[in-house]
């Protein structure tokens, strides 16, 4: 008997060894379409290096969100976690869902602009990773040809818009048909109005956080003008236009100008490789000066608090391995985004990202205000609430107000 | 023939227990669990039991309370990560998951965001609480906003029909017709009131534009304020924003005089945009996600169950084109819905605008609802046209010859034999076309998405979905999925009792 359970205890050591050793497979859940080649190149080059490690890739592209909390619930969310910047982040982190990243080696190579994003209650809870900016991308040889200049107040623009209609070129490229762009927009222009009277961002979402504050704290007048000014300037189908078509409408030179992140740049760069594109800020106010882009932390990796010790640790060290000039370069080039490293070499990116990183560079951004309005404000208040007004479903006032009574909502929880 | 009684337990054992077991478990408990939630405030996101807490709140809320032997499980689970002060657990499955929310359950503790709130979800829905857009309801659409340029042209159908109507004062139809002059289909802004034209005069003079000695921020006020005054049609004030500017500026004689005409201009179009802004109205009534899964039920149950009824009928006889045809109605059927919706998205966008000029269509919300019940109709036709046609074939063909010879015409036949010898048909193809036009969803969400709330085509399980997903509302999500449950039970149990009582009767 005693033979047998030295055995057994002998077997289970040797076992347990053995497990040791035996490669981990990592579940990574991410939700940007655009980097799947480059990302199980990312993926495999670390592989190469670490051969215990490799990686299950899990994409979830449309309502990836959804998908995720539907994970968490179940308890089986992914061991990393690409998500949001900011309330998707602090979301999580607030539930436990995941780790504190804050003491992470590697969290001392991110820009220190980049933190802000992952922070929460003083700790960094997910690592940056890129940089993106909404703004309008333009097609340079089409503004070549009516000798037309960049825009840089919104006088220009308007000018810009009516010389385009007047030679029967639309002037934006609409999408109309979901509803997530006219999100962006207005919450984009909210914020250059919030600048234009001199309230900064965070003390904005504090006064609304706090349920003294209104949606209404800018110059609504104007808000609304411009979307109006938008909308006058789009395809006359816009209403039928979702992401692809807006994309092939510019590519094809059809349209001039998209307002956007450079994620359609890379949609419509695609469809037609010769394109000439430039990206500027959306011109809000006519002083130069105040219009800066709509940039900031995009996607994010964070761990999942509830994976067993040996993969978190297998995770940890692909998190470190990701600010390695190697993987910077494979990020850059093969996903064809930014990189929130310090000197990360961001020399492969195409030139609409260097207008990008020049333009913040010499000027600064505006935030994005919406990645920190609480998620029914801005899924619901914000995106149906500017396509609703579009639609004429929605006065302007019913837009503010709804914003107001979700936003005061979400902050009583 | 007299089954052994052996042999009836077999099969008993063998497939009625394996499935009352597996609709226990996937149906039952799932249901059970859900109507659970309904009861809570449940954000669909925190765990019901933590990942990690803090150790004070973990010793006095939960520790303390707990029998032994419950303590030592929970310490078996949760462990305390010295560094941070933190009572953390890994991921948890089977029993252990199950028996830890029993645990949790006994010394009261609740996490906030997954509270139980009893009765509360299902009385804010009665009470009409949730969002304007979930019931019926009548607004005033506007169709401009008096703080945006005046439209460059407007359709002469709306200014005609919707506009002109509305203004009683000759005055006003005097002041509409002296800035909007018809052209064909359209009523057009003339030139003199184009916002952008008046408004860049005063920003091309050579001061503001070339010399730069006029700030644009001064540009900006006088133009806005002027604006304003316009709106209140506040004439002093706007004389006094000019002189203002003027005062405050040096500008050249020409430039002063483009200002003061700029500014006129301006003012004068207060009064016209005031005027579209107040009379360009409309009273609608809208929908919302009840009414529209009422109309999108009604008009497919009736339409497709039409036409699958007519397509049975036409391609009864079975000769080979005809066997064809069948296989040719039945094929969508077989796409996905999702396949649907873009081969649809596809002839909505390309191909319907080219073939009549018309723009849009989906995106309009007059057409988008029928569109949306058209092609559910195209969907699910040949689906049942299958059951009307099996129906057909069950009718004894002696009885229909006899007929015939009779000399009873085709309507008699149809009247007296084929329509009352369907009713089994009829019943299960009612049954599966209201069924499944309550709860429909895929359909939607591929087509149109959560913009669908823009041109008022959300069914009631897109509606759950947002809510659960989108707005962080499981609670309320799931008490509404009960509550459809419920009307589509009740409803189906109706007509089905009809039905069979009908059935019967015959």
């Amino acid at each position: 008997m005693k033979r047998v359970f030295t055995l057994l205890l002998l077997a289970s050591v040797l076992l347990g060894c053995t497990q040791a050793k035996q490669p981990v497979k990592l579940e990574l859940y991410y939700y940007k379409q655009e980097i799947q080649a480059g990302l199980k190149t990312l993926t495999d080059a670390f592989t190469k290096e670490n051969p215990t490690v490799t990686f299950s890739l899990l994409i979830v592209p449309n309502d990836a969100d959804a998908t995720m909390s539907a994970r968490a619930a179940a308890g089986t969310l992914s061991e990393i976690l690409q998500m949001q910047s900011y309330s998707r982040v602090f979301e999580y982190a607030q539930k436990g869902y995941v780790l504190d990243l804050s003491k992470e080696p590697v969290m001392a190579k991110v820009i220190e602009s980049a933190k802000p994003a992952v922070t929460w209650n003083g700790k960094q809870w997910a690592l940056p990773m890129d940089f993106a900016g909404i703004g309008i991308v333009y097609n340079k040889d089409l503004f070549a040809k009516y000798s037309l200049q960049p825009p840089t107040t919104f006088r220009e623009l308007e000018r810009v818009a009516k010389t385009l209609k007047d030679n029967k070129i639309t002037p934006f490229a609409g999408l109309l048909k979901e509803n997530w762009s006219i999100g962006h927009f207005i919450t984009l222009v909210h914020t250059s109005l919030l600048a234009e009277k001199g309230v900064s961002v965070e003390k904005f979402i504090a006064d609304m956080n706090a349920g003294t504050g209104t949606y209404g704290a800018v110059d609504t007048k104007q808000l609304f003008s411009i979307i109006d000014f938008y909308k006058a300037n789009m395809d006359a189908n816009a209403q039928e236009m979702a992401y692809s078509e807006q994309a092939a409408a510019f590519a094809a030179g059809k349209d001039a100008m998209m307002v956007q992140g450079l994620w359609s740049y890379g949609a419509a760069i695609d469809a037609n490789p010769k394109l000439n594109c430039g990206f500027i800020p959306f011109p809000v106010s006519n002083d130069p000066a105040k219009n800066k882009f709509y940039a900031d932390v995009d996607s994010t990796f964070g761990l999942s608090a509830q994976a067993k010790p040996d993969r978190q640790a297998a995770c940890r060290k692909f998190l470190e391995w990701l600010a390695s000039a190697p993987a910077v370069a494979i990020w850059t080039r093969d996903c064809k985004l930014t990189s929130d490293f310090i000197g990360a070499d961001m020399s492969a990116l195409k030139p609409p990202f260097g207008d990008l990183m020049g333009a913040v560079g010499r000027n600064g951004a505006y935030p994005w205000a919406f990645s920190m309005y609480p998620t029914a404000a801005f899924e619901d208040g914000a995106k149906n609430g500017a396509l609703g007004y579009v639609f004429k479903k929605k006065t302007a006032e019913a837009v503010i107000a709804d914003i107001d009574k979700l936003w005061k909502a979400a902050a009583k929880k | 023939m007299v089954q052994p009684r052996r042999n009836a337990a077999l099969y008993f054992l063998a497939f009625v227990l394996p499935a009352l077991l597996l609709y226990a478990l996937f149906f039952l408990y799932p249901f059970v669990q859900g109507l659970a939630i309904s009861f809570t405030n449940w954000d669909g996101l925190t765990p019901r039991t933590p990942i990690s807490l803090p150790r004070a709140e973990f010793e006095a809320r939960i520790l303390s309370h707990l029998a032994p032997g419950d303590r030592d499980f929970l310490l078996g689970i949760y462990r305390l990560d010295a560094v941070d002060g933190l009572y953390k657990r890994y991921s948890i499955s089977g029993l252990d998951r199950y028996r830890l929310q029993a645990v949790l359950r006994r010394v009261g503790y609740q996490p906030d965001g997954y509270r139980r709130v009893g009765l509360d979800n299902y009385l804010r829905i009665f009470r009409g609480e949730v969002e304007e857009r979930f019931y019926p309801y009548r607004f005033t659409k506007t169709n401009y906003n008096e703080d945006s340029d005046l439209p460059a042209e407007i359709p002469a159908a709306e200014f005609d029909g919707n506009f002109l109507p509305h203004l009683e004062a000759e005055s006003e139809r005097g002041l509409a017709l002296d800035f909007y002059a018809p052209e064909g289909a359209v009523y057009r802004l003339r030139r003199q009131y184009d916002g952008f034209t008046i408004e860049d005069a005063v920003w091309l003079l050579p001061e503001v534009d070339r010399d730069r000695t006029v700030a644009s921020a001064a540009v900006d006020a006088l133009l806005s304020s002027v604006k304003a005054a316009g709106l209140a049609s506040d004439g002093a004030a706007s004389t006094a924003a000019v002189d203002a500017f003027l005062k405050a500026n040096r500008i050249s004689a020409p430039g002063r005089e483009t200002v003061r005409d700029a500014a006129g201009r301006i003012y004068r179009s207060g009064a016209m945009k005031r005027l579209l802004a107040s009379r360009w109205t409309e009273r609608r009534f809208e929908m919302g996600v009840i009414g529209f899964t009422l109309f999108f039920t009604f008009f497919n149950v009736v339409g497709s169950n039409l036409i699958a009824f007519f397509l049975a009928l036409a391609l009864e006889r079975g000769a080979a084109t005809q066997k064809v045809l069948r296989s040719v109605f039945f094929l969508p059927n077989v796409l996905s819905m999702v396949v649907v919706a873009l081969v649809w998205s596809f002839v909505f966008f390309s191909l319907l605008p080219k073939l009549t000029g018309i723009p849009l269509w989906m995106g309009d919300a007059a057409k988008a609802p029928w569109l949306v019940v058209m092609v559910q109709i195209w969907q699910q036709s040949g689906y049942l046209m299958v059951i009307y046609l099996a129906g057909m074939s069950n009718i004894p063909t002696d009885v229909l010859e006899a007929a015939h010879i009779d000399g009873v015409r085709f309507w008699g036949r149809l009247r007296s034999i084929t329509l009352p010898l369907l009713l089994p048909a009829f019943t299960i193809c009612l049954f599966l076309s209201l069924s499944n036009s309550l709860k429909s969803f895929d359909l939607v969400y591929a087509l149109q998405g959560p913009s669908g709330y823009a041109t008022g085509t959300v069914p009631f399980v897109m509606d759950i979905y947002f809510d659960a997903f989108a707005k962080k509302q499981a609670g309320l999500a799931t008490a509404k999925a009960t509550l459809l449950f419920l009307a589509i039970a009740l409803i189906t149990g109706i007509q089905l009792t009809i039905g069979k009582r009908r059935e019967v009767q015959l």
